[in-house]
């Protein structure tokens, strides 16, 4: 194919490329072991 | 040539691919290079040799494409016409014959990474095919279209119009590049 005259050169940045921001909240901490009560 | 221009998106263009008969779409004039969904990354094949196309003599330095060579994912910014002209090209072949006897097929594509903007199209070192286009003749490429079109996850149009005004360059931006 003939592209005609070259007039410029870009570079295209794919939108897809922009990852996601990582999650800032932190792991939940975990539940503490239940207490039996004696009975 | 001024500085290079960043973008972020995909420039489009108007193509032509050749079906390879089992779904696959080729690209119709140098290769074989088969383009993958998604995705595709170019490599020189700019000289011809006994045994298929080959990479320039000289390494590009700042790869494919090379202002200075014929390599990168091709796609114009309008629509190929039919020219019955002496100095017809050989992708100046008539829309609506899209997956007609001579096996093309006509879509729009995307291009990224490095681009070359020429006053008639570009030339991408990445490219993804984005929809297709099947004229009014139904051939024994119909079906095959319908399942590349399948493979590759885009959309296959009857609608000429339809496949430009949803998919095409924009025009406002086109304008801008080749101002």
């Amino acid at each position: 194919m003939n592209i005609g005259r070259i007039v410029r050169e870009v570079e295209v940045l794919p939108d897809t490329e922009i990852e996601p921001l990582p999650m800032s909240e932190p792991a939940p901490e975990p539940l503490p072991e239940p207490v039996h009560a004696p009975v | 040539m001024a500085e290079v221009v960043p973008i972020v998106g995909s420039v489009r263009g108007f193509r032509w691919w050749r079906l390879s008969g089992s779904g696959e779409l080729l690209s119709p004039w140098r290769g074989p290079v088969c383009w993958r969904p998604g995705g595709n990354e170019a490599s020189c094949l700019a000289r011809r040799g006994m045994f298929g196309w080959k990479m320039a003599r000289a390494p590009h330095p700042l790869g494919c494409p090379a202002t200075g060579c014929e390599c990168g994912f091709y796609a114009l910014h309008s629509l190929p016409e039919m020219n019955d002209g002496l100095d017809r090209a050989i992708w100046d072949i008539d829309t609506a014959t899209s997956g007609g006897r001579h096996g093309l097929v006509l879509g729009v594509a995307a291009g990224y990474g490095r681009v070359l903007i020429g006053t008639e199209g570009w030339r991408a070192r990445f490219g993804k095919i984005l929809a297709l286009f099947a004229g009014p003749t139904v051939t024994s490429h119909t079906r095959e279209m319908g399942v590349a079109a399948a493979a590759y996850g885009v959309p296959l149009y009857r609608d000429l119009e339809a496949i430009v005004s949803e998919w095409g360059p924009d025009r406002a931006v086109v304008a801008d590049l080749t101002a």
